[in-house]
């Protein structure tokens, strides 16, 4: 399970210390909340919820500190790389440069489909979103995503 | 759902039926279409790729929180300075453990309780294997087992020190055990899951699969092997 919740906070973060940073969190606050979990449910999709609240968490908090600063030039790394080496470790930084870009509400459905694997009823019920509005943000996401890893 | 809603629905495999048959025909009716689908199945493609680095990598260990025994939790900060002295370098072993201490951390309530008889038991601060579920660890081959057995062997393989573990299956819940000096070690259990998740498009993952994954080195031993090493009491 660890190693796919680490996944997720991959898809979600920034960069790869704040995925971490947010793996470790997840795992104190669900240790602290476990007496919440009830036997016979998901507990993967558990912990997977509980990881997008303290995302979420993170995002309001950045975005109060981001009013004060100067932001990123947008878009400015995504896909730049002259020796076109195709190394799955160096692409996840350029996809993860590119999911950044992505509202958060399309990214975590990205994250969730197109990465985790879930159906769009499991995420439906883990975002707690009516099923039409995971298939709408799914097109947005993957449209918006593809233009941006082209854009190179 | 609109078009394009159909179209990466069934790119994400959701359609079944005539649905599925009827937006197949179109893509196979427009080159467009094809290419369309083609590039997205690639992004698809690429982002399992790239993110299976993480997946597939260990788990460092900022991750870590230390469960106690009674379920007391020491959080990273309290835990660090212990560890940094005690565990310079950590196994993949150490990670499958820990992963299995925290899943059977959040569920040990429910499957163990207080009841000292059942088929899992605290010794020495250690859940060990007890009842039937030693019994069956103990005497049943993968190979040779009743089908109809309320216990079920799954797997015999070597951990990273070289034990032997066994994942087992029961009417509750599956798990995976490792033999230490004379106790079956419990390295995980998990409760079984509800049937009613059927509606699922992809099966959940068995827990004790995701466990042997961690814990296994080489191949799971074949039935000579696996009599051979009851034979010999289940010691390395």
């Amino acid at each position: 399970m660890l190693p796919r919740l680490r996944r997720f906070a991959h898809g979600l973060a920034a960069d790869r210390a704040d995925a971490d940073d947010l793996t470790q969190i997840t795992i104190e606050r669900a240790l602290r909340a476990r007496a919440q979990w009830q036997d016979g449910t998901r507990l993967d999709a558990w912990l997977y919820r509980i990881m997008r609240n303290c995302w979420i968490d993170t995002i309001r908090s950045r975005a109060r500190i981001s009013r004060i600063m100067a932001p990123e030039e947008a878009g400015e790394h995504v896909g730049h790389d002259p020796t076109a080496q195709m190394d799955a470790s160096v692409d996840l930084e350029r996809l993860m440069r590119a999911m950044e870009q992505l509202p958060p509400e399309q990214r975590e459905v990205v994250a969730l489909v197109l990465v985790e694997g879930f159906g769009y009823r499991e995420t439906a019920e883990l975002l707690d979103l009516p099923i039409g509005t995971v298939s709408s943000r799914l097109v947005r996401g993957r449209t918006a995503l593809l233009a941006l890893v082209k854009e190179a | 759902m609109t078009d394009e809603e159909a179209i990466f629905a069934y790119i994400d495999g959701e359609l079944e039926g005539a649905r599925r048959a009827k937006i197949e025909a179109a893509i196979n009716a427009d080159p467009a279409l094809q290419a369309f689908v083609a590039e997205h199945q690639a992004l698809g493609d690429r982002l399992r790729g790239a993110f299976s680095t993480i997946s597939d990598a260990p788990v460092p260990i900022v991750h870590s929180a230390v469960i106690m025994p009674e379920a007391e939790i020491v959080l990273l900060a309290q835990a660090r300075s212990h560890r940094e002295q005690r565990c310079p370098s950590w196994t993949m072993a150490h990670w499958g453990a820990l992963a299995a201490t925290l899943v059977a951390g959040v569920i040990g309530g429910a499957m163990f309780g207080d009841d000292r008889a059942g088929p899992i038991v605290e010794q020495g601060g250690q859940l060990v294997a007890a009842g039937g579920v030693e019994r069956a660890l103990n005497t049943q081959l993968a190979s040779a087992q009743d089908g109809k057995a309320p216990i079920q062997i799954g797997l015999t393989f070597r951990n990273y020190d070289g034990a032997i573990c066994r994942s087992f299956a029961t009417q509750a819940g599956e798990g995976v055990a490792c033999r230490e000096r004379e106790h079956w070690r419990l390295q995980g259990v998990l409760a079984r899951k509800r049937a009613a998740t059927g509606d699922y498009r992809m099966a959940a993952s068995s827990g004790a699969v995701e466990l042997v994954d961690e814990l296994i080195v080489g191949e799971a031993m074949g039935p000579v092997e696996e009599r051979a090493a009851r034979a010999r009491g289940w010691n390395p």
